[in-house]
């Protein structure tokens, strides 16, 4: 008799059997084997079939019987049980669940398991999630979190349009009230106005902010005091009868330790003695989406708070007033709409003169933030933003359904006998499908951290926005950043793993025999469809590289702009003298003063003061009349910015004065009045005449009239992108400005002097509050100039870089999946005398081919994709040349260096190696 | 829980054991079922069927001594306990009870 030890098992076989047994138990079973081999090769049967059979019965027994083990043990436990050869009429939901969870334990397990590619699968998808998050916070902050008041939901915001300017404005006091007693659609109206104050406890005042509020506010929005008491019906109705504060929150808490004996106490504001009565509960944020309010004071005491609002409790035309009213229950939007509109006809027939044309708009205050004016952009941006975070989800998916191909190829041996035990294909694509939502999954509570760390930063940023107005910008996630998170999580899951696990559940048993011990990984359609995804990712990253492209462009192209005035060598320093206790004439000669004294300090070129900065979040508008036309018709008068300066401003802020004369000494408040004009409003009102010498009124069809003297440059006021907006100027000494701006020209680094103009202005003005001290250069970089613009460069930048390395990582993911695929081949063409050269070049091509395809699709793409940005760009076409070349040389450097680490990989193939193992 | 009762095949494998005595090992329990039964079985079913009874406590196995056809390996024997027993038993008196007065009626 043939002894076991000399027949030998093919080695295949021996291998496949060994991979089905325990290890303690397979070399006694191939003992056993080679015995019976070598037993019917004594009796002449035929051995070659019968190893096959043997061994492939080993592949399917071994792993089906440990199944069926499981599935009888977990049988004999009552209610867990659930027989899946069962007719479908018998499930129930308590199957259906119990089937989910075994699907989800043996997914977390077989993750468990291959821990570096959940560990890539994992960061990947938190990434793309986190992008996601982090803008969806944003978009939710705006858009849908609701105030935390009662009844959120009846919240609307009441804004009037005018003909005066081309976006909406507030209301007037008197206006206010007829709204409130006239229309029953409200329940009530509320009115209010951030205005910046002088606070004084002890010690030095402090500038803070706070809203001047009607009496009703807290109680229409349902916000009750958390310490002490709101306004009473007398503070909120008697003129100057008020001299009470409610302290915010976090005011309270930052200056006075969230001490609850401060209410009844006694604080100087603007001057004058107010009392602490009480303070707002902390979830209230105040109705300034934006601004941080310190305090809140009725309104009853705007007259004696801020003297340039004298009358305005009476002047039905001074529309200054920001206006929410809550809606009565059952009343849509529209109706309010309707009604309030009809309202503002009748008021526009009693009082023609200041209602002119006055309509009112009505939106639900979700949709006016940050300002009614602006607000009607917003879902806009939105929408853009969130599309282009859409696509790194995108290329996020597209990654993972590469590895998870890449993965499912690994296993068709476990999907085959799967499916050789009569799992149905249905049941199968599940499984896998579970593997990648717990992977969604997964990702999203990374992509949770990873978003709320970007919008925490985004916050930040906004919070140390150069502004005299202290911004609040609370992103915190709420359930619906979650929700959306959850969402996208589970959506991409099953997304990414979708389109994997239907192409894995057509793995049958007999082609994974067939390929035997090597992978069955790569059939065509496999490596075909993985192609297609690295394509798809390659085309996306190179829409988003285009989008930052041309941000960064217009970016660029804002910086070279001409802004109308200087933006080296100026530094800005601005003060208020009116909340410092000063009335005008004191105040002016402080102006003087400090003119005189800074304008001779050494490295000061000129000094001169400005009532408005441009990009400052603050303009003035006036309605201009000329002289000699009727000016009942509507074309006779002209909305403009305007501006009042000091005499030497023009040469200060490097405004240059095309035609006539700056202001001099001799412009004083005595003297004719006089205004410059810029070229545009020069060109609107005197096309065919010479500006210089024209009389136009700013105060009414009455005069005084006013005398151009001169005309400057056009100059940009709150956007880089405007248009050329008409302008004049006004010299300070015939019309007062405060707070106001002075503009130092240096001769160097101009925040260098900002120590000696603050010591100036405090040993002239002891104890008066400077602000806003910047240099012109950074005014515009970090502030609403170039900021805004910086900030989408950089949010679209790092999208199209989070896109650029997935996709990266994606086309490196196939070439080298395709190397290792073809080892052979490659050893075969090397043993052949191919040079490793051609090998190179060989594999190299296959990528920049599919890298090829992909620019094309994304540069088809991005040409359509960028029409759509082009309202937020700055003198970029969006089919900008320069853009569209560097992207597409970018990627081909990204895409080359992708391909030539596999492909050197394949050129140090050992032909030995690679043809013995193929 | 009810007991199981032993599956036809397991029955083989079990007979074929007894009928070896303690010497069993699969190559000959497979030569037995075919001489007996005319049916060949597999490696792997045999394997299979042992690993089950032994878990469910129906047979032990233990390591017999190396032998040097095996290159001085040694083969893992299989011994059929008490409960086998009893268990096949029962299994013979239900399928001879289910016969009685089937094959008279004939």
């Amino acid at each position: 008799m043939n002894g076991a030890g000399s027949v030998r098992l093919p080695r295949l076989a021996a291998a496949l059997v060994r991979r089905c047994l325990p290890a303690d138990r397979a070399d006694e079973v191939l003992d056993d084997l080679r015995e019976g081999l070598g037993a019917r090769r004594n009796r002449q049967q035929s051995t070659t079939l019968w190893v096959w059979r043997q061994a492939l019965a080993f592949v399917v027994r071994v792993p089906a019987a440990a199944t069926i083990d499981t599935w009888r043990q977990r049988r004999a436990r009552p209610a867990h049980s659930y027989n899946f050869n069962a007719p479908r009429a018998r499930l129930t939901m308590e199957h259906v669940v119990d089937i989910w969870m075994q699907d989800f334990r043996y997914a977390i397990r077989g993750l468990f398991k291959s821990k570096g590619f959940t560990f890539v699968a994992v960061m990947t998808l938190g990434l793309g999630i986190g992008v996601n998050t982090a803008i969806f916070s944003v978009v939710n902050a705006f858009l849908f979190r609701p105030l935390p008041v009662q009844d959120p939901e009846q919240l609307i915001v009441i804004a009037s349009q005018t003909e005066l300017v081309e976006f909406p404005i507030g209301v007037s006091y008197p206006n206010y009230l007829d709204y409130r007693q006239r229309t029953d659609v409200v329940q009530d109206i509320i009115v209010y106005l951030p205005s910046p104050v002088s606070l004084k406890d002890q010690g030095e005042a402090q500038r803070a902010w706070v809203e001047i509020v009607s009496g009703n506010y807290f109680d229409m929005l349902g916000v009750p005091a958390l310490h002490g008491r709101t306004f009473s019906k007398e503070e909120g109705e008697v003129r100057g009868g008020a001299p009470v504060i409610v302290l915010d929150h976090g005011y309270w808490e930052r200056e006075y330790g969230a001490d609850p004996s401060v209410v009844g106490r006694g604080v100087e504001i603007n001057g004058a003695s107010y009392t602490i009565i009480g303070v707002t509960p902390p979830e209230f944020p105040g109705t300034e989406f934006i601004i941080g309010v310190d305090g809140y004071i009725s309104i009853m005491m705007i007259e004696q708070l801020r003297p340039e609002f004298v009358g305005v409790l009476d002047g039905r035309a001074s529309k200054y007033l920001r206006a929410m009213g809550r809606l009565q229950p059952g009343v849509t939007v529209q109706q309010a709409s309707a009604s309030l509109n009809a309202l503002a006809d009748e008021l526009e027939r009693e009082y023609p003169q200041a209602n002119r044309a006055t309509d009112l708009v009505v939106v639900p205050e979700t949709m006016a933030r940050p300002e009614v004016s602006i607000s009607s952009q917003l879902p806009v941006v939105a929408a853009i933003f969130m599309g282009l975070v859409a696509l790194v989800l995108l290329i996020t998916c597209a990654n993972i359904a590469n590895l998870l191909i890449a993965r499912a190829s690994t296993r068709h041996k476990e999907i085959a006998i799967r499916s050789a035990l009569g799992a149905g294909r249905f049941r199968i694509v599940r499984q896998l499908v579970s593997e990648s939502t717990v992977l969604g999954i997964l990702g999203g509570g990374v992509g949770v951290v990873l978003g709320i760390w970007a919008s925490n930063y985004l916050a930040n940023g906004a919070s140390n926005f150069p502004s005299d107005i202290p911004i609040r910008f609370d992103l915190s996630p709420d359930y619906r950043v979650f929700g959306f998170a959850f969402v996208v999580a589970m959506v991409t899951g099953v997304l990414a793993g979708g389109i994997p696990a239907v192409r894995a559940s057509r793995t049958s048993l007999a082609d994974v025999l067939k390929e035997g011990g090597r992978s069955a990984t790569d059939s065509r359609t496999g490596q075909r469809l993985r192609s297609t995804l690295v394509v798809a990712q390659v085309a996306v990253s190179l829409v988003l590289l285009v989008a930052a492209g041309l941000f960064l462009r217009s970016l660029q192209n804002a910086r070279s702009l001409d802004f109308g005035f200087r933006v080296d060598n100026t530094l800005m320093v601005s003060i208020d003298p009116t909340l410092a206790g000063y009335e005008e004439e004191r105040g002016r000669q402080l102006y003087n003063d400090i003119i005189e004294h800074v304008g001779v300090l050494p490295g000061v070129e000129e000094a001169s003061f400005a009532g408005f900065v441009p990009f400052g979040g603050r303009a003035g508008i006036l309605s201009v009349r000329l002289q000699g036309r009727n000016a009942t018709e509507d074309n006779e008068t002209l909305s403009a910015f305007y501006n009042i300066v000091g005499t030497d401003y023009f040469r200060a802020a490097g405004t240059t004065i095309l035609q006539g004369r700056g202001f001099t000494e001799r412009d004083s408040a005595d003297a004719p009045p006089v205004a410059l004009v810029n070229e545009s409003m020069a060109n609107i009102l005197w096309p065919d005449d010479e500006a210089l010498g024209q009389r136009l009124s700013i105060s009414g069809p009455e005069g005084p009239w006013v005398e151009v003297v001169g005309v400057t440059v056009d100059s940009k006021v709150l956007f880089v992108w405007e248009e050329n907006r008409p302008m004049f100027y006004v010299p300070l000494e015939q019309r007062y400005p405060t707070p106001a701006t002075l503009y130092v020209h240096t001769d160097g680094e101009p925040s260098s002097m900002a120590p000696a103009v603050r010591a100036e202005i405090a040993a002239l003005a002891p104890g008066m509050p400077v602000y806003d001290v910047n240099t012109m250069q950074s005014h515009l970089e970090n502030g609403t100039a170039l900021g805004i613009l910086a900030v989408a460069a950089l949010m679209v930048g790092s999208f199209g870089v989070v896109g650029l390395l997935l996709a990266s990582i994606g086309l490196y993911g196939v070439i080298s999946f395709s190397v290792n695929q073809r080892r052979h081949e490659i050893g075969v063409r090397l043993a052949l005398g191919a040079g490793s050269g051609k090998v190179l070049k060989m594999v190299v091509r296959q990528g920049m081919i599919l890298s090829g395809i992909g620019m094309g699709v994304g540069l088809v793409l991005a040409l359509l994709i960028s029409q759509g940005l082009s309202n937020l760009l700055l003198d970029v076409s969006g089919t900008d040349l320069v853009t569209y070349a560097v992207v597409t040389a970018f990627l081909t450097v990204v895409a080359l260096v992708a391909s030539y680490l596999p492909a050197r990989r394949a050129t140090q193939v050992d032909p030995l190696v690679a043809l013995r193992d193929g | 829980m009810a007991r199981e009762t032993l599956g036809e095949f397991e029955q083989l494998v079990l007979l074929a054991c007894l009928r070896l005595g303690p010497d069993a090992y699969v190559v000959p329990i497979i030569g037995e079922i075919a001489a007996r039964t005319g049916r060949s079985a597999s490696h792997a079913a045999v394997y299979v069927a042992l690993k089950r009874l032994e878990k469910k406590g129906l047979v032990s196995s233990r390591m017999g001594a190396p032998v040097a056809e095996r290159g001085g390996r040694s083969k893992r024997h299989f011994e059929v306990l008490p409960d086998a027993v009893e268990q096949l038993r029962a299994a013979r008196d239900a399928l001879l009870s289910m016969w009685d007065g089937v094959e008279a009626g004939r």
